[in-house]
């Protein structure tokens, strides 16, 4: 997919144009939920909704800049993080949460392609970081904000999120 | 962002053409016919609003304890949003699974919304369920306004209160099913102690669930009988909880102990633990469809029998 700069903007002001836009995104925006998600059609597809719908209230307020697969992105992460957040919510409520013991920190850090094929599995928010740091390439302090903690506590979640997934890979070899 | 085509993947043709569509009419535009591309239908716009901000919430029921999560529509920024509309009110469709709804199979009918979860349901409005819970679609309609509905991809239950005290009608996938090795333990202490807990003191579902639940204390069974539920062949048997020795209270317990039976253990841990007091009857269906055994039940509680008599299950 050609990258564009900010100073391109997508025709959206018209139903070909929104259309086009549309089809031409919508992959890339389910395929990151289905990513986050873990694979659950059904609740990435809640979510693909719930973020173009964004998109049409940001256009409808006269905002075109928001047409931008970037700002589909972010909409999409803070939708799933939403999500993560009321399932904690519940499970703190429940007192369900196992926490998983860590392993010693790794030496390295994963590639994108290593997050990629190892997210299924891990537990949401782990997803969720991984996605971000290894992904989208935002910086600690950045997924710090996105997910509401402080820069310690997102390194130690990273640091838990990758031992997760290459304790599962582990396993699974 | 680099490599975006890395997570590219196309969803369901029939959930991007139904979003298109919705988007159209947020937008405030009537639907631009891509080549080849069917007829538009109807959106059907009942659901959930858009940027309601519903307030968390979580149930942890008596009778059958559902553990769910509110779909909260109110986000960080950017996407924080109340869609201007101009239709009113201003709601949306959830357009929920993309799996195709087998019933009606007519394209040109509109589908009817997901079933939502923790928000209170209308009367006389059909709402469909994810094709994962029975492998095939299935809908139903709502006979009373003030119920709701608990789904969650292996089962749903639809209840007359909004903690799912007194549950009407539950469906479920009983591979995602454990069952209690005591049915007298006390789930509160077992629940509170975590998943571990949960998972050590339960079982993988036995192959002749109404033979269970037949032999669980207190429980006044019925002869197992020949029926038909939804139009498919089934097992029904009708049952009734008296007394019985020991157990435990339970969270929402008014009326005494209570039985544990299963607990719902789904991906998302949302699962929830069905309990069971003196008084409690219905009738549970086992039902085999395309070789996934479902079950039914279906409480003796105003309104059941008239939603559990509307569920039609499709392709």
């Amino acid at each position: 997919m050609p990258q564009r700069g900010p100073e391109h903007r997508e025709d959206v002001s018209s139903p070909t144009g929104f259309s086009r836009f549309y089809r031409e995104h919508l992959p890339a925006v389910y395929g990151y939920l289905v990513r986050l998600t873990d694979g659950d059609s059904s609740l990435a597809e809640d979510l693909t909704q719930d973020t173009f719908v964004a998109l049409t209230a940001e256009l409808r307020r006269d905002k075109p800049e928001c047409a931008d697969v970037r700002w589909l992105l972010t909409v999409a992460r803070h939708r799933f993080l939403d999500h993560v957040r009321r399932e904690a919510r519940a499970q703190r409520k429940l007192r369900l949460v196992a926490m998983a013991p860590v392993d010693e920190p790794s030496l390295h850090d994963p590639g994108r392609a290593e997050v990629l094929a190892g997210l299924q599995g891990l537990e949401p928010l782990h997803r969720a970081v991984l996605m971000m740091r290894y992904v989208d390439e935002l910086g600690v302090p950045e997924i710090a904000e996105a997910i509401g903690r402080n820069t310690t506590a997102t390194n130690s979640l990273l640091a838990r999120a990758r031992e997760q997934m290459r304790r599962q890979a582990r396993h699974a070899t | 962002m680099s490599g975006i085509k890395d997570f590219e993947l196309m969803p369901d043709v029939g959930f991007a053409d139904r979003l298109e569509q919705l988007l159209m009419v947020e937008m405030g535009w009537e639907h631009v016919a891509r080549p080849g591309a069917r007829k538009p239908t109807p959106i059907h716009r009942t659901g959930r609003r858009v940027g309601a901000g519903a307030a968390a919430a979580l149930v942890a029921a008596s009778l059958i304890g559902l553990v769910f999560v509110v779909r909260d529509d109110s986000t960080l920024d950017p996407g924080n949003t109340v869609v201007p509309t101009s239709v009113t009110p201003p709601v949306t469709t959830n357009l929920g699974p993309s799996t195709t709804i087998g019933i009606p199979s007519d394209a040109s009918r509109p589908v009817p919304p997901a079933l939502p979860i923790f928000q209170p349901l209308t009367a006389g409005t059909s709402y469909r369920v994810a094709r994962s819970v029975i492998g095939r679609s299935l809908q139903f309609t709502n006979p009373t306004d003030g119920t709701f509905g608990f789904p969650n991809p292996v089962g749903f239950v639809v209840s007359a209160d909004a903690a799912g005290v007194e549950p009407l009608v539950a469906v479920v996938d009983l591979a995602a099913l454990r069952v209690f090795t005591d049915p007298l333990v006390d789930v509160e202490a077992i629940s509170a102690d975590g998943v571990a807990a949960l998972t050590a003191a339960t079982a993988t579902p036995p192959t002749d669930f109404l033979a269970y639940f037949a032999a669980l204390p207190g429980v006044e069974a019925g002869e197992v009988t020949t029926a038909e539920f939804a139009g498919l062949p089934a097992k029904a048997m009708t049952w009734r909880f008296g007394a019985f020795d020991g157990g435990h209270p339970c969270s929402g317990a008014a009326r005494g102990n209570c039985v544990a039976t299963t607990w719902l253990d789904d991906a998302y841990r949302n699962g929830w633990i069905s309990t069971y007091r003196i008084g409690d009857a219905g009738t549970t269906y086992v039902i085999d469809i395309d070789g996934k055994t479902v079950v039914v039940e279906v409480q003796d509680r105003p309104g059941a029998q008239q939603t559990a008599d509307s569920i039609v299950i499709g392709d």
